[in-house]
């Protein structure tokens, strides 16, 4: 998530262009190589067990590694022996933009330095962010003190990282009473505890997240895209609810529901997690355990 | 070949489904959008298969399926799940669900199971 957090400062300070980013980003995704494929090329899974990770993480909140050990095929110690070959995807950014004659090593550190400086981020912070762990740089993003609104952001990025685009990233969440909706997809989950989750964005956002979720060939229009996203919110929640069941907490999902026409969300205490998801901007809101008001 | 009616309030998953049905030989004779509908085309159209989603407005899944399953015992019904819904999964089996699929949709495993289910 670094690279695309720190590739997007570089090109708001001048240093890259939006063009030269691309093609770093294009030229860093022909040299990444999925876990699954070195597991294979090391003769450590077979292509069968691959797919069938594969399909299980679309309905399974956990990462491929885990999957593969809780069903014999890998041990631990040949997961971490795989996430070494796979490499830190902050760092092959950083290697791909050197190679590129786009910044000199030392340039590189000064940069970071400025941007460590302009966020007011801790070198622990920053090791954070360099590290990939989605869900502590979640954390430090978040900054909030509610585990459970934390945990389903967490989720939702997670999910929409294997569903939608793996390059996904978020900015810095905001806590507003009122909010002003463009497209709106939205899903309650009512039980142990009330949770309000929405995504909205503009038509051409909806429409790219949608079809990276359902297929270019399902997706037609404004309606289909935030129909899509609602099955797409369904799917983050049934995962956050079958995690949450697992510690005696039950939820029950309604039927998520769709707005075309602009809507002002109000309520008490808002999250606003602004994402990149598909190179598009959209907006996650969430609200735990507080009601929510939907006005023209 | 058989005829399968679709129930699901979401439009792209109706229209995966039917796609994937007709790709692989089925005819869809229907579409609705709630359990309510579902239930007054099953009445209407004689399929021989029902996917069946279980979280919709007005009416949902479960009831459905018992009002379905009241009405014609032997119809072959699916139901079309999320994740997080194991115990509505097994009330529906209880309830006479052949069987069911999760969402986000995997092509082989729904086909697989629509055509075992129909040539038991």
């Amino acid at each position: 998530m670094f690279d695309r957090i720190f590739g997007n400062y570089l090109v708001k300070t001048g240093h890259l262009t939006r063009k030269q980013l691309l093609e770093i980003y294009d030229e860093q995704e022909c040299n990444r190589v999925r876990l699954g494929l070195i597991a294979v090329s090391e003769k450590l899974m077979t292509i069968e067990q691959v797919d069938e990770i594969n399909k299980l993480q679309a309905v399974m909140d956990k990462r491929f590694g885990d999957i593969a050990i809780s069903k014999g095929y890998l041990s631990n110690k040949q997961v971490d022996h795989l996430l070494n070959l796979q490499g830190n995807v902050y760092l092959v950014f950083a290697q791909t933009m050197i190679d590129n004659n786009y910044l000199s090593m030392s340039e590189l550190e000064e940069i970071l330095l400025k941007f460590q400086k302009d966020f007011g981020y801790t070198q622990t912070e920053m090791d954070i962010l360099k590290s990939g762990d989605i869900d502590r740089i979640a954390s430090l993003l978040l900054n909030m003190e509610d585990h459970l609104v934390r945990e389903v952001i967490q989720m939702f990025i997670r999910t929409a990282g294997r569903l939608i685009d793996y390059h996904i990233f978020m900015k810095e969440a905001k806590e507003v009473e009122f909010y002003d909706s463009e497209l709106l997809s939205i899903q309650e989950l009512k039980g142990s505890h009330k949770i309000f989750s929405a995504i909205s964005a503009d038509e051409d956002a909806m429409m790219s997240i949608a079809i990276g979720f359902a297929g270019s060939r399902f997706i037609q229009d404004g309606e289909d895209s935030v129909d899509a996203m609602c099955e797409f919110l369904n799917c983050v929640n049934g995962l956050f609810a079958t995690k949450k069941s697992t510690e005696q907490l039950e939820f029950d999902m309604v039927p998520p529901e769709y707005y075309l026409e602009q809507k002002n969300l109000s309520s008490k205490k808002m999250y606003v997690v602004p994402m990149v998801i598909c190179e598009k901007e959209v907006d996650y809101i969430i609200v735990c355990d507080n009601d929510v008001t939907i006005a023209d | 070949m058989a005829k399968i009616l679709i129930v699901d309030d979401s439009r792209t998953s109706r229209r995966i489904l039917r796609t994937l049905m007709e790709e692989n030989g089925y005819t869809v004779v229907g579409e609705a959008a709630n359990g309510k509908e579902g239930y007054d085309l099953c009445k209407d159209l004689e399929p021989d298969v029902v996917t069946m989603d279980i979280t919709m407005p007005i009416m949902d899944g479960l009831e459905s399926l018992k009002l379905i399953k009241q009405y014609r015992k032997g119809i072959i019904v699916i139901m079309v799940t999320a994740a997080g819904q194991q115990n509505k999964v097994m009330e529906a089996i209880k309830s006479g669900a052949a069987d069911f699929i999760t969402k986000p949709f995997e092509p082989d495993r729904v086909v697989k199971t629509v055509f075992n289910l129909i040539n038991k």
